[in-house]
């Protein structure tokens, strides 16, 4: 279903808008709000809630949970993202080895409807008893999935390793951190020598605003954990424990420089519950532009929570970047959940279940059958159990 | 956006000669006073030296133009000086000289406060009406390493350079800060209370206590020092909307009477 809807978009307010030159970028969608550039973040309902997409040109911190490994494959998402798009990557990580987080990327699910390969017209319009409205609309976007923007990911699978390596992914690890590090007295030297790393992948894959190019395209920069232990980071103090290190602020300033003058999206988790100084965290939040926070139930009492018990952990919004207009995007609510299911990782609003006692006296009749949520939509020929 | 000038009791021909403002906000986003004041003088033909340490030189283009004013146009004619204090303090730390800044000294202002005062000069000598500097913002200065000592005599030396001669030569200041969530930053908090003791009129803007709300996105809190004349404190709630910014009294906002 969702491909249609997204096909739908596309024929009617996007074309209008947008200036034909930023169409061409293969995996990027103009912002409903403000024109801004926009790609994927690898999760659809991350998208959704985020106002459409990570714009181009922003950071977009990950506040991680406290064992980091949600946060992980939200990154993990975002990079097998630049695969199916044919976006560029680089990746860092001081506490894994990125080779292993490569290998681990979700593989694809490209058996949905929408997709060109497995597209027979006369099977597609047999599907459309439902949807019939959207028949006389092209059964997905034209082209190949590249130019679709959100797939889906199945994590049972795993990548490709030619798919992968179709990207070239540049990969950063603690390794080559401490050889390469060089002393510096502004700056913790490992941030320093990433912000070279990236400077150097920004300049030799022309993806800076000023360089005039004929196949544009954008550049992923994903860092893992950054400000753990392993990146010599003290929780935000120097060394002699007193001070405060200006090191992680500096290089975000740097970074954010970096980014507003480039086609590239940077993603970072940050295992903020390490930095214990009052306000420190705020002013990393500051600094960066899409901030968001996950928390999850794992090892905490919330587990045994029954309201919790569909979800995995909490998601917030806490900050939306305000780009070339008065307003961000306000969603509904800042407060959703994650869940991750055998397959799919998906964030929604929270929805306790409903209170149900023992003696509660409880009407099955739905009084609108033909209403009932879109999961039904397509079932609607069966006799549902709960109809008398 | 005339709804602003309202609620700080400006009109829209005045002339704020002489007067401090300081805009902060912690909670909530109070960017959009810095770019109200950025039309304001800009429309009115006064010259502006904007200093923007938080963001792009592209971000500021396409709101201005979306309130009317156009940034490139007044760049040309020598009525906006737009100083890119993104680009020279981000890039020390990616080893790229500034051109003409000299900032190597890593707890003094002094070289970045020459810079401004040569560019307020400059549209000083090109102008009739003496310039307004506005810095946007000071807790950039503050999360990079800068001491509150040395950003408020930052600020005490902007507010002696917009000061000169005769009552028509004075300039304005208005300087944005964001101090973080209630007290918790202490550093900034501070900050804030210093630039505050130096200026005549002190916004605060801030979420409300309640949460985030769609339809409320915050309070505006308004504080004068010039007793005599106007009120001395205002509390109001807003909206923000695409090109302009909607006030109401606490608890009347469209949405909740419905």
């Amino acid at each position: 279903m969702f491909t249609f809807f997204n096909c739908s978009m596309a024929t009617t307010s996007f074309q209008k808008k947008a200036r034909v030159k930023i169409n061409q970028i293969p995996g990027t969608k103009p912002s409903l709000f403000n024109n801004q550039l926009l790609i994927s973040s690898g999760v659809p309902s991350l998208d959704n809630i985020i106002g459409g997409g990570l714009a181009v040109g922003t950071v977009c911190l990950i506040e991680e949970d406290v064992y980091g490994s949600y946060s992980r494959l939200l990154l993990k998402y975002f990079s097998a993202e630049a695969a199916m798009t044919g976006h560029s990557l680089l990746l860092a990580s001081a506490d894994q080895d990125p080779q292993l987080i490569v290998k681990e990327l979700p593989g694809p699910i490209l058996d949905d409807p929408g997709d060109v390969t497995k597209g027979n017209t006369p099977e597609q319009s047999e599907n459309m008893k439902i949807a019939w409205r959207y028949q006389h609309l092209p059964a997905s976007q034209a082209g190949h999935s590249s130019s679709k923007f959100g797939h889906y990911y199945d994590l049972t699978k795993v990548m490709e390793p030619q798919l992968i390596s179709s990207v070239n992914p540049a990969l950063v690890g603690i390794e080559e951190l401490e050889r390469e590090c060089k002393e510096c007295k502004d700056l913790n030297p490992k941030y320093k020598y990433l912000l070279k790393r990236i400077k150097e992948e920004i300049d030799r894959g022309h993806f800076s605003t000023t360089e005039q190019t004929d196949k544009r395209s954008i550049l992923r920069i994903a860092v893992h954990s950054l400000g753990s232990p392993l990146w010599d980071e003290c929780g935000g103090l120097a060394s002699n424990q007193e001070d405060l290190d200006y090191s992680l602020p500096r290089f975000l300033l740097a970074l954010r420089v970096l980014m507003r003058s480039a086609f590239a999206v940077c993603m970072i988790t940050i295992p903020t519950h390490l930095f214990q100084i009052p306000g420190y965290v705020g002013r990393l939040r500051k600094m960066c532009d899409t901030v968001l926070h996950m928390d999850s139930f794992a090892g905490s009492d919330k587990e045994k929570n029954p309201a919790f018990k569909e979800y995995h952990g909490l998601f917030n919004i806490v900050q939306l970047p305000r780009l070339n207009s008065l307003l961000c995007h306000m969603p509904d609510t800042l407060d959703f959940a994650f869940k991750l299911r055998r397959k799919k990782f998906t964030i929604e609003k929270l929805h306790l279940p409903p209170e149900l006692s023992e003696t509660a006296n409880r009407n099955q009749e739905d009084p609108l059958p033909h209403l009932h949520p879109s999961t039904a939509l397509c079932s609607t020929t069966k006799p549902n159990k709960l109809d008398f | 956006m005339e709804d602003v000038n309202n609620v700080l009791d400006i009109a829209k021909d005045d002339n704020l000669y002489g007067e401090v403002i300081t805009l902060a906000d912690s909670t909530a986003d109070g960017t959009f006073l810095i770019h109200h004041f950025l039309s304001f003088f800009l429309g009115n033909n006064r010259p502006v030296c904007f200093v923007s340490l938080s963001q792009s030189f592209g971000h500021h283009k396409s709101v201005c133009q979306k309130l009317g004013v156009s940034l490139t146009q007044k760049i040309e004619s020598s009525h906006l000086n737009f100083f890119d204090g993104l680009k020279v303090f981000g890039n020390r730390f990616l080893d790229t000289q500034p051109e003409n800044v000299d900032i190597s000294n890593t707890t003094s202002l002094q070289g970045f406060y020459k810079a401004i005062k040569t560019n307020y000069e400059d549209l000083q000598d090109k102008n009739k009406a003496p310039p307004v500097v506005i810095v946007d913002s000071l807790d950039v200065l503050l999360n990079i390493g800068y001491q509150v000592k040395e950003i408020s005599a930052f600020v005490q030396y902007l507010c002696h350079l917009i000061s000169g001669p005769g009552c028509d030569a004075r300039g304005t200041l208005i300087t944005f800060l964001s101090i973080g969530e209630n007290g918790l930053d202490e550093e900034a908090s501070l900050l804030w209370r210093s630039v505050v003791h130096m200026s005549n009129m002190d916004v605060l803007v801030s979420g409300l206590e309640s949460g985030y709300c769609k339809d409320v996105h915050g309070k505006i809190e308004v504080k004068r020092r010039n007793l005599l004349k106007k009120n001395s404190q205002k509390t109001m709630q807003f909206k923000v909307n695409d090109k302009s910014v909607n006030f109401f009294a606490s608890g009347m906002s469209r949405a909740v009477l419905g």
